[in-house]
C-alpha cells in the first residue's frame, strides 16, 4: 500500500545532509528532502512521513514538531545523555558509528509504523465482523471483553486501513472480501 | 478572516467557487448576476447582505467563522436556507444520482459489483432522507417555537454519518469498482455523488457554525 517513506532534513549544512542521505537509504527505501530553514520546509510538511531536524530549528518550533514526535528525530551535538525530553526521539552526533546507525533505523522503524500497513490484525478483523452484524460498540466490547475505548481505537484503525469512514461502508467492505 | 465581503463582484465570487450556484440560489439570487456587487444584488432583492455572506463565506472556507451569528440572523432566515437546501437534495441531487445509476447499470452489463454500491447508495440516501424529515418535522418546528427536541444531539451525529457513506460510497467507486461498466455514465454517477457530497460536508458546516448557536442560545434561555 504505501510506497516510498518521504523524510524532510531541515537545517542541516550540505556534509550533513550527505551524511544523513547515506544513513536512511542505505536499505531502506526512503526518500529524503533537504530545506535550509523551517520557512522553507513548512509548505512541504503535509507531504512528509518524518522530520529530521536541526536542534535551533527544534527549539524554535517547538510547537510544531511536539505534537509530531512520532514522526520526528532531533539531531544534537555530544553525546547522548540520560534523558530524552517530552519522549522527543534525539540523535546524538557525537556517538559512535553503531550507535548512530541503530538511532536512525530505529526511526525508520517508527515512522514506517506510524504508516499503516493496509492490512487488518485478526482483532480488527473480529471487531468489523460484529460491526458488520449491525452490534454497537457497548456490544462490541462486552462480546470481545474489552474495554469500549480499545472498541473506538479498533475501529479508527480499521477506518484509516480500508479508507471508510461509516459502519455502512464497513459492513459493505466485509462482505465484498468475504469477512462475513 | 473573510474571503468575500460586500464589494466582491458576485460573479466574480460565482466563477470562483462554482460551487456557489446552488447556495446562492437558495439565497434567493438567480444567474444572469451581471456586474454587480454583492451588496447591490442584495439590495435589489431585498437579501440581508450580512447573512448572504456569512452563508457564502462559511459554505466555501473551512477556515470562516461568522462573527456572532446569534445576534446577526434570524432563526427564520437560516432554517429558510436549510429547508432549501433540503429541497434542493430531495428534488433534484438525489433523484439525478439515483437515474444517473439505473442507467449506468442498464448499460453495463451484469459482470461487476455495480449492484452492491447501489444498495449502498440507496441505503445512505434514505438516511438522508430521513435526517431530513426529522429536521423539517421535528427539530425546526420546534425550534421556531422556542424549544429545543430532547433527541437532538442524537440525530445531529446522523448528519455526520450521511457525510460518512457518501464519502464511502465514492471511495468504493474508487477503490473497489469491479468488471465492466459504461464510462460515461460512471462518471456521472461520480461527479453527482462527489457534488452532493460536498454540499452535504460545506451545509454541516452552516448548521454547525449558523445553526447551532441559534440552538446554544435557547437552551441557556431555557435554563
Amino acid at each position: 500500500m504505501n510506497s516510498t517513506t518521504k523524510i524532510a532534513l531541515i537545517g542541516f549544512s550540505t556534509l550533513e545532509v550527505i551524511a544523513l542521505r547515506t544513513l536512511l537509504q542505505e536499505d531502506n527505501g526512503c526518500m529524503t528532502e533537504s530545506f535550509s530553514t523551517f520557512k522553507e520546509f513548512e509548505p512541504f510538511a503535509e507531504r512528509m512521513d518524518g522530520y529530521i531536524v536541526e536542534r535551533g530549528i527544534f527549539v524554535e518550533n517547538l510547537d510544531f514538531y511536539l505534537p509530531k514526535r512520532g514522526r520526528t528525530m532531533v539531531v544534537t551535538e555530544g553525546k547522548k545523555a540520560e534523558t530524552e525530553k517530552n519522549g522527543m526521539r534525539i540523535l546524538f552526533s557525537g556517538e559512535d558509528e553503531p550507535e548512530i546507525k541503530a538511532e536512525a533505523e530505529s526511526f525508520l522503524k517508527m515512522i514506517k509504523g506510524v504508516e499503516i500497513s493496509g492490512e487488518l490484525s485478526g482483532r480488527e478483523i473480529e471487531v468489523l465482523r460484529l460491526i458488520a452484524k449491525g452490534k454497537i460498540n457497548k456490544e462490541i466490547a462486552d462480546e470481545l471483553c474489552i474495554s469500549i475505548n480499545t472498541v473506538i481505537t479498533h475501529r479508527k484503525n480499521i477506518s484509516v486501513k480500508l479508507g471508510v469512514k461509516s459502519a455502512s461502508g464497513m459492513s459493505l467492505y466485509a462482505m465484498m472480501n468475504g469477512i462475513i | 478572516m473573510a474571503i468575500y465581503n460586500k464589494e466582491t463582484r458576485l460573479t466574480d465570487a460565482i466563477m470562483h467557487h462554482p460551487s456557489l450556484i446552488p447556495v446562492v440560489g437558495r439565497l434567493g439570487v438567480t444567474l444572469g448576476v451581471g456586474d454587480e456587487t454583492i451588496s447591490s444584488t442584495c439590495e435589489t432583492k431585498g437579501i440581508d447582505v450580512s447573512f448572504f455572506l456569512s452563508i457564502v463565506n462559511t459554505f466555501i472556507d473551512e477556515q470562516y467563522f461568522p462573527a456572532n451569528p446569534q445576534d446577526t440572523f434570524t432563526l427564520g432566515k437560516t432554517i429558510d436556507y436549510l429547508e432549501k437546501t433540503s429541497r434542493y437534495y430531495l428534488q433534484s441531487q438525489l433523484p439525478n444520482i439515483e437515474r444517473h445509476f439505473i442507467s449506468l447499470i442498464q448499460k453495463s452489463g451484469g459482470d461487476n459489483n455495480l449492484d452492491l454500491l447501489m444498495k449502498f447508495f440507496r441505503e445512505a440516501s434514505h438516511q438522508l432522507r430521513e435526517s431530513i424529515k426529522y429536521d423539517s418535522e421535528i427539530l425546526y418546528r420546534l425550534l421556531l417555537s422556542g424549544e429545543v427536541p430532547e433527541d437532538y444531539e442524537y440525530h445531529s451525529n446522523e448528519h455526520s454519518e450521511v457525510e460518512e457513506r457518501f464519502h464511502d460510497l465514492l471511495y468504493f467507486f474508487v477503490a473497489h469498482l469491479k468488471g465492466e461498466y459504461d464510462h460515461n455514465l460512471c462518471m456521472a454517477v461520480i461527479s453527482a455523488v462527489f457534488t452532493l457530497e460536498k454540499d452535504i460536508i460545506q451545509n454541516n458546516r452552516i448548521r454547525q457554525r449558523i445553526l447551532q448557536p441559534k440552538i446554544e442560545e435557547l437552551r441557556s434561555e431555557k435554563k
